[in-house]
């Protein structure tokens, strides 16, 4: 076997396996553990887009607690009115809006509802104000007069949110259970009503005590700097608009029924609950919104 | 026998109640949640309802997101209630998973006959139960022996606190070879630790152990022998004495100090201890069994310091003092316990833990080492050892069942669990706005009425001349009331703020500060109430009222601060406490709010303490658990902060730097 087998051996062995066997090995562990931290990151990347691609596109539903904000959220995003309880995280939903003038028939909203109990509303309302594009504020008719305190006060945090007065963020404030009661405070009082806890409440916060080593805040006024009294009116960097309904309304019947019963009618479909979705008592709220989304 | 049962999602939801139609209970319920679930108050997943008469267990479902709530009345005791509800929960998921993980609410759930077979199953369970006769706890199963043990090991030691099994005392018989294998652990960790400590348990041990049961299980039988073993070296003489041990021998036991080996052992005063000879008589022969000789081997401690101890034992004569230890004294070696290993990650570790890929659920098996690091964590930060364990099961409760998406770690997850807890301990349930309460009481024709009231030494007169100075800047003319009528100088105290508020204020042409005194050894309740009514005169806006500092547990002056509050039904009690104080906060506020609610007299709604001030701020550094145990006691907001001894030291509170301080 001699040099002239071997020189043809030669030809056949690819000389880049011979030769270069010890450079390829480190650049192939190199590549692979590129290709895992890409894969990785990648991963990251999408996880955290996808929590960014919600900004400033969703509606946002506020209020104190026991407003009626649950029912209001289940009723624009399943059509259905649920009992609910106090809320103890925060509800994400879209709701579909029917156009027949633009060629997108079917637009779809997000809908956020934010827990109104005061220990979690501060938390969740400073993680989802981000992503509002519009927000719908609900308000209690029938127990305004007793917490009109903490009413206005969540409003005055609202409408003195900076990122909402660049935006010039549309701000609906919704008079609930206008069904209740006879003698409901209309939505001109309650207008009235807030604007003169308004009032006394740019007083009084400016003139507490400071928070311990908080943040040196700007003194973002809401209403206009030099008048006394605040009005509804003065807020130029907010849309604002008043308007009353209720969230239950027609179907209070069938709510019931939803729960009753249930091993003799053993409800299989959800017929039941469509015509729930009557809107008579939401008209209002419907029509602010497709305003605002569909322009 | 249940008046309701609601499986509620987190979001509000109701997706299925019992009764179907009745709404009285809804009120009963979101109190429930805020209270209980929300700020962590419901320990071990029950509830008291205070306004009417339920007893409310709940349990949360974090895989989706869901909460099982069901309540019954007071007067009735219904044990199953817990398995009740893992049974309902277990069944509901089974039948539902797949809506339940779409989120598809609108269906409607046919949960009835489920839940009444369920039911029924349970309570024939129940019934079954109770036919078993059942013998009275051996002394293996008691807590006491659970508190003994745990009192033995010491250094935080992580087996002493899986002894605390939370056994329902209904399965009794299956709890047991449990509680037996759990107590082997301890037992040689015992061993490995203080010679001495186990020597002085010893004593106690055995007393226990004759109250207690003929029918020890094998296992504990050789705990005892393991002990005895040592005993028989060094027999304890006379039954159960405490036998002194020196101070040193505390450090020791203790861990802060090196073992007897390094240095000179000092004089012990254990006299008890001289006579090795003497057998200790019935104790010991009870205890000790032929089958457990094979325990030499678990006997971990060092023969050689025995017979060391001895020695210099049977030489104790000289009182303490005479032998002195020579040189200074020797500092304490304190081990820093940062948040270490637990939640501190280098990199790597980081990344190890991470997951990437899978989703994880969570147990309580492993949220159990971060949880216990936490708590200790806490607990150095001041905050009371009770507060800081019911938390750290709040947090637990959270977690249990969760799916740990990408990319989150475990410690992240409790970190952010305990933040927002803490947070939400912090925030108050109503916001208190003194100014503008202030306005409805001028609407009103009257004068608001504030109370200070706390132990002694917290602050109240020097916070008050502060919230007079923030009034008074504010245009309220203010009336400060005089009745702490006890200690020397309390009245020259106010009146020389007042003289000096009065010059700051007259630059400024600022309404004047008024001080009503009435001397001292009067009836402070009497001086109150003829202070309101000179405020109402002259048409005050605002009285502060300033009362003499009390201990909690002295009964006639806590009944004489109750009758001053009631006669006088203030607008505002504010309790003021300082921030230096650590497990005492607890029991001080309890106290106070009890002997309110005791010496109410007549008065239907008793009042209690409104709001808190704290005070010292400025002296701890971040040790700031003092605030979250007042808030967590009370359930009431932290009005003001004192950060300092002047006028302009008054703050509110900053919830998320006391969070932060407190995680860090």
């Amino acid at each position: 076997m001699d040099a002239r087998q071997r020189a043809k051996l030669d030809e056949y062995v690819d000389p880049e396996f011979i030769d270069s066997s010890a450079g390829v090995f480190p650049l192939t562990i190199i590549m692979s553990f590129l290709v895992v931290f890409a894969t990785i990151a990648i991963l990251w990347w999408a996880k955290n887009r996808s929590r960014a691609a919600r900004r400033g596109e969703c509606l946002l539903l506020c209020g104190i607690s026991n407003a009626g904000k649950t029912l209001l959220f289940s009723r624009l995003t399943m059509g259905v009115a649920k009992r609910t309880l106090t809320s103890m995280a925060v509800n994400r939903g879209s709701m579909t809006l029917e156009n027949s003038s633009s060629d997108r028939p079917v637009k779809k909203v997000r809908v956020i509802d934010v827990p109104g109990n005061l220990r979690i509303r501060q938390r969740d309302f400073n993680s989802e104000k981000a992503s509002a594009k519009a927000i719908i504020f609900v308000i209690d008719s029938t127990t305004i007069n007793k917490d009109s305190k903490d009413v206005s006060d969540y409003l005055y945090d609202i409408l003195r949110e900076k990122t909402f007065r660049q935006q010039r963020l549309p701000l609906l404030i919704f008079c609930n259970k206008q069904d209740l009661n006879n003698d409901n405070e209309t939505t001109q009082s309650i207008r009235q009503l807030l604007e003169n806890e308004l009032t006394m409440k740019r007083k009084t916060r400016t003139s507490s005590v400071a928070v311990h080593q908080g943040k040196a805040e700007s003194a973002d006024d809401i209403g206009r700097p030099g008048k006394d009294t605040f009005e509804f009116n003065d807020v130029k960097d907010l849309q604002i608009e008043f308007v009353d309904g209720s969230s239950l309304g027609a179907e209070k019947k069938s709510y019931a029924k939803h729960y009753d019963d249930i091993d003799e009618d053993d409800i299989v479909s959800t017929g039941d609950e469509t015509d729930a979705d009557s809107g008579a008592n939401l008209n209002k709220v419907y029509d602010w919104i497709e305003k605002i989304w569909i322009k | 026998m249940l008046d309701f049962f609601y499986i509620l999602t987190k979001g509000g939801f109701v997706l299925w109640c019992v009764p179907s139609s009745a709404t009285e209970f809804i009120k009963t319920i979101n109190d429930a949640i805020d209270k209980a679930v929300l700020q962590g108050q419901g320990a071990g997943q029950k509830w008291v309802a205070q306004l009417t008469s339920h007893h409310i267990h709940y349990k949360l479902d974090n895989e989706f997101e869901l909460v099982f709530v069901l309540g019954y009345q007071k007067t009735l005791n219904i044990s199953y209630a817990d398995k009740f509800l893992d049974e309902i929960q277990k069944r509901f998921r089974d039948l539902y998973k797949d809506d339940l993980r779409t989120g598809n609410f609108t269906r409607a759930f046919a949960f009835r006959e489920v839940y009444e077979k369920s039911l029924k199953e349970t309570e024939d369970a129940e019934d079954e139960m109770k036919k078993i006769r059942r013998l009275p706890r051996s002394y293996e199963e008691s807590d006491k022996k659970l508190k003994t043990v745990k009192i033995v090991t010491k250094k935080g030691d992580k087996t002493a606190e899986e002894n605390k099994p939370k056994k329902p005392k209904v399965m009794k018989s299956s709890s047991k070879p449990s509680v037996a294998s759990n107590q082997k652990a301890p037992v040689l960790e015992e061993e490995e630790e203080d010679d001495e400590n186990v020597e002085e348990e010893q004593d106690v041990e055995d007393q226990d152990e004759n109250n207690g049961q003929e029918d020890k299980s094998d296992e504990v039988v050789s705990d005892d022998a393991m002990m005895n073993e040592d005993e028989s070296n060094r027999l304890p003489l006379e039954p159960v004495q405490p036998t002194a041990l020196s101070n040193m021998q505390k450090l020791q036991a203790l861990g802060k100090l090196p073992g007897p080996r390094s240095k000179g052992a000092p004089a012990t005063k254990t006299p008890g201890k001289q006579d090795k000879d003497k057998p200790k008589g019935k104790k010991m022969a009870v205890s000790l069994k032929p089958n457990i000789s094979d325990t030499n081997g678990l006997d971990y401690t060092k023969k050689v310091d025995i017979k060391k101890e001895e020695q210099e034992r049977t030489t104790v004569a000289a009182p303490l003092a005479a032998r002195p230890e020579g040189g200074d004294l020797k500092t304490m070696a304190v081990e820093s316990t940062g948040l270490a290993s637990g939640l501190v990650d280098g990199f790597w570790s980081k990344l190890k833990k991470v997951n990437v890929f899978a989703s994880k659920t969570l147990t309580a098996e492993d949220l159990r080492t971060g949880i216990e690091t936490m708590r200790e964590h806490l607990i150095a930060k001041n905050v009371a050892a009770d507060v800081a364990e019911k938390i750290c099961e709040s947090v637990t409760d959270k977690l249990a069942g969760k799916t740990l998406g990408s990319f989150e770690s475990l410690t992240s997850n409790i970190r952010q669990a305990m933040r927002e807890t803490l947070m939400m301990i912090l925030t108050p349930k109503r916001r208190i706005d003194i100014l503008r309460d202030v306005v409805d009481a001028q609407k009103a024709r009257r004068p608001y009425v504030i109370t200070f009231c706390g132990v002694n030494g917290v602050g109240k007169s020097t916070n008050l001349a502060k919230v007079t100075y923030w009034l008074s800047g504010n245009n309220l003319r203010v009336l400060i009331a005089g009745c702490d009528t006890f200690r020397a100088g309390a009245i020259e105290q106010l009146l020389t703020h007042v003289r000096h508020l009065n010059n700051i204020f007259t630059e400024k042409n600022m309404p004047m500060i008024e001080l009503y005194q009435r001397g001292y050894g009067k009836d402070a309740a009497g001086i109150a109430a003829e202070a309101i009514n000179y405020a109402k005169d002259k048409k005050f806006d605002v009285v502060l009222i300033d009362t003499a500092g009390r201990m909690q547990n002295d009964e006639p002056l806590m009944a004489a601060l109750a009758k001053l509050i009631h006669v006088n039904n203030p607008d505002l009690v504010l309790f003021v406490g300082e921030a230096l104080v650590g497990n005492e906060a607890v029991d001080q506020v309890t106290k106070f709010n009890q002997a309110l609610i005791d010496h109410a007299g007549l008065q239907t709604n008793p009042r209690v303490i409104d709001g808190i001030v704290l005070t010292k701020f400025d002296t701890i550094d971040d040790k700031v658990g003092a605030a979250i145990s007042m808030t967590y006691t009370t359930d009431k907001p932290i009005v003001f902060v004192g950060i300092g001894q002047k006028y302009q030291d008054l703050k509110t509170i900053n919830a998320d730097v006391v969070t932060e301080a407190l995680l860090k």
